[in-house]
């Protein structure tokens, strides 16, 4: 106890030093000697109080020390009660006194400067484990209260609070904040009245616990002697210090505070303990909020960064994609431009080939045909037969010639189909006058029928005369008696064409192979005949280029019929 | 029997003699007068020297001119212009089937010739 009043005494004493060491300002230099002023001191630690040595230690007496030493005051506290002390401030027998609250009524008697020192309020205490908790409860309750305090019998007082609410309790009217807690916490009273700085500063020693009764926020001043010469002085030089030591936060009043309270100070402002509560909340809230908020920021931001970068990495995929795309079709461009002029080469070449082909066997079949014929001079029998088969044989390389022409020209997509509707008178006077002289020459009977509705027939001319020589020829070439038949007619739509023998006729196994490239019936199988070529072959392919069909039956030993259909004009 | 060529003159155009011959000799036994020419340059002065009823015209010349030339300047001298030409040529491309009577062809006859056809398609032409 003894060093903490110590302790408390050395903030003044610190001040004083300081005072004496710094260059004196304004009055006190001026002046030369001090001016006596006289300053009222109750018992309310810690905000003022008489210690042991019967200094005047606290929060207010810092303040005035502070004052003083800047004014060059010779200040002298002179004790009492809260009561006598503002009695004795009213008759001028002391000059300012410390830590009172304004009231209107206060005003008239006293002089209160511009700025106040300190807020503060008021609080209702109770024994642990009171049921005491609003207003309410202290019906019909002893509550202690410090006699004369504003917070007793001023406006918004707990006389008045209890007034409001139509709560009737007796006074226990004590001398000082100490004896209030002090019936409290020995049971004479069931609740007391004190200050929020007492409260804080005591309740914890005496065993006292707060109430949620809460009232009278005060702005506490200096007061001063109404009407007293040394008053304005006194004002305005307190006003002056107070003003400025409030906005410096390193100040003695600051310092003081923290010293006298351990608290950071409230401030101008009264704030209740529900409102200090609610701020806490709403700042553990408003904290809660703001790491949610961070984390939620974070975590958006984080998102962000993710989608960011996936659409840069889709973006450079589908790039990446176009790139491969445009350089794809740039490479099928170049394959196509290279296959195109390959085609043109290979066409070329055929063309070429063809005409190589043809130029020897002019001469070859000319010449021969002109010894065959006698045109060169008698020819033995022996000799024409040599020169008929280099004749034949000459021929039919001819046609293999034109054959395998044809087909690379299918293969290549290069026929086109030409439909027209055509009389078919015409195509037959162009197939059937030769192919009657190759039987004759053979020994056989051509013969052909039309059915009376085929008048005209819509297709491609030259194909399917191409066919049409085909089929005869083969007919003629594989039948050794017997008779060639051509029907044409019409079925479903279509013009069917049926070319019938009565030859060797084909095996059922060789059937399938007889329309397939390089697939065809070997020669042995065709009784030592020629085989058929490639007719066949580009038959089918002429046939099906105009939607129709091929097909052929055949009975071996007995002969064949080839048909295939056109499709008549829609 | 008077024979289907009798009087009748024919420029053969080939640079090979031995399709000259093949073509002279088929002709003469239908009784067709021929003179030859291996080069269009020569054909062309043929043409106007000899005023052939006919002119059979190969499409490839090794040398000079090709036939299909050779039958555009034929076309550009009025004094033989109406003589038909016939090309014949081993080739059985669409593309020089359709250049030949655009540079004024009256016909085409592929090669090889076909014997017993041959004098029958001249003797239609001659007709015409």
């Amino acid at each position: 106890m003894l060093s903490g009043t110590m302790k408390r005494g050395l903030l003044p004493v610190l001040c004083l030093l300081l005072l004496l060491c710094a260059p004196v300002p304004g009055a006190v230099a001026a002046a030369g000697n001090s001016l006596p002023v006289r300053v009222g001191a109750y018992e309310n630690p810690p905000k003022l109080f008489t210690n042991d040595e019967g200094d005047v230690p606290g929060f207010w007496p810092d303040i005035v020390a502070y004052i003083a030493g800047q004014e060059g005051w010779e200040v002298e506290y002179v004790p009492g009660t809260w009561t006598e002390c503002l009695e004795r401030l009213k008759n001028g027998e002391i000059d300012m006194m410390p830590d009172v609250a304004y009231t209107a009524e206060r005003a008239a008697m006293y002089q209160f400067p511009t700025e106040s020192v300190y807020t503060s309020w008021s609080m209702v205490y109770v024994q642990e484990g009171s049921t005491v908790q609003s207003v309410l409860d202290l019906e019909g309750k002893t509550v202690a209260v410090l006699k004369g305090s504003v917070n007793v019998e001023g406006p918004s007082g707990i006389k008045e609070l209890l007034a409001a609410f139509n709560v009737n309790c007796l006074f226990d009217e004590v001398g000082s904040y100490d004896e209030v807690f002090a019936q409290v916490a020995g049971g004479d009273a069931d609740a007391g009245v004190v200050s929020k700085d007492h409260g804080y500063q005591r309740s914890a020693e005496v065993g006292l616990v707060e109430t949620p009764i809460v009232f009278q926020p005060s702005q506490l001043y200096f007061a001063f002697t109404k009407g007293a010469g040394l008053t304005p002085a006194l004002v305005a030089a307190t006003d002056r210090h107070v003003k400025s030591l409030k906005a410096d936060h390193d100040s003695v009043y600051y310092e003081s505070l923290r010293h006298w309270f351990a608290q950071e100070p409230v401030g101008q402002p009264f704030v209740p303990r529900w409102v200090a509560w609610t701020s806490i909340g709403i700042l553990v809230l408003a904290l809660f909020l703001a790491a949610g908020s961070f984390v939620l920021q974070h975590q958006v931001t984080a998102r962000t960064r993710e989608l960011t970068l996936e659409i840069a990495r889709r973006r450079q995929a589908e790039e990446e994609l176009s790139r491969s795309h445009d350089h794809l079709e740039e490479l099928v461009r170049q394959r196509t431009g290279e296959l195109e002029e390959a085609n043109r080469h290979k066409s070329q070449f055929l063309a070429n080939m063809s005409h190589e082909l043809r130029t020897p066997l002019n001469s070859i079949i000319g010449y021969t045909k002109l010894m065959l014929d006698g045109m060169e001079g008698e020819v033995t029998t022996d000799q024409k037969e040599d020169l008929q088969t280099v004749y034949d044989n000459s021929k039919h390389l001819l046609s293999l010639i034109n054959d395998l022409l044809d087909l690379s020209k299918i293969e290549a997509g290069k026929f086109e189909i030409v439909k027209d509707e055509y009389p078919f008178s015409d195509i037959v006077a162009q197939v059937i006058p030769s192919m009657e002289k190759l039987a004759r020459d053979k020994g056989l009977e051509l013969t052909y029928t039309v059915a009376p509705e085929v008048v005209t027939v819509y297709a491609d001319k030259n194909k399917t005369k191409q066919v049409l020589f085909n089929l005869l020829g083969n007919a003629v070439k594989f039948t050794q008696k017997g008779s060639v038949r051509l029907d044409v007619g019409k079925r479903d739509g279509d013009y069917i064409f049926s070319v019938t023998d009565t030859g060797i006729g084909i095996a059922p196994q060789d059937i399938g192979r007889l329309f397939e490239s390089y697939k065809q019936v070997g020669p042995a199988r065709l009784d030592g005949s020629e085989g058929t070529g490639l007719g066949l072959v580009i038959s089918k392919q002429f046939v099906e280029m105009q939607g129709g069909r091929i097909w052929v039956e055949s009975t071996p030993g007995k002969g064949s019929t080839f048909s295939f259909t056109l499709p008549e004009k829609k | 029997m008077e024979k289907e060529g009798t009087g009748k003159k024919i420029l053969v155009v080939d640079d090979k003699e031995e399709n000259r011959r093949l073509l002279r000799k088929l002709l003469m036994l239908h009784g067709y007068g021929i003179v030859e020419a291996a080069t269009g340059e020569a054909a062309i002065e043929m043409a106007q020297s000899e005023h052939p009823d006919l002119i059979l015209m190969d499409l490839r010349l090794r040398e000079g001119i090709d036939g299909i030339e050779a039958t555009i300047r034929l076309r550009a001298i009025p004094a033989v212009a109406g003589i038909p030409v016939i090309a014949i040529t081993a080739s059985v491309s669409p593309e020089d089937v359709q250049r030949a009577l655009d540079s004024g062809c009256n016909g085409f006859i592929r090669k090889p010739i076909d014997i017993d056809e041959f004098p029958g398609q001249i003797a239609q032409y001659l007709a015409r």
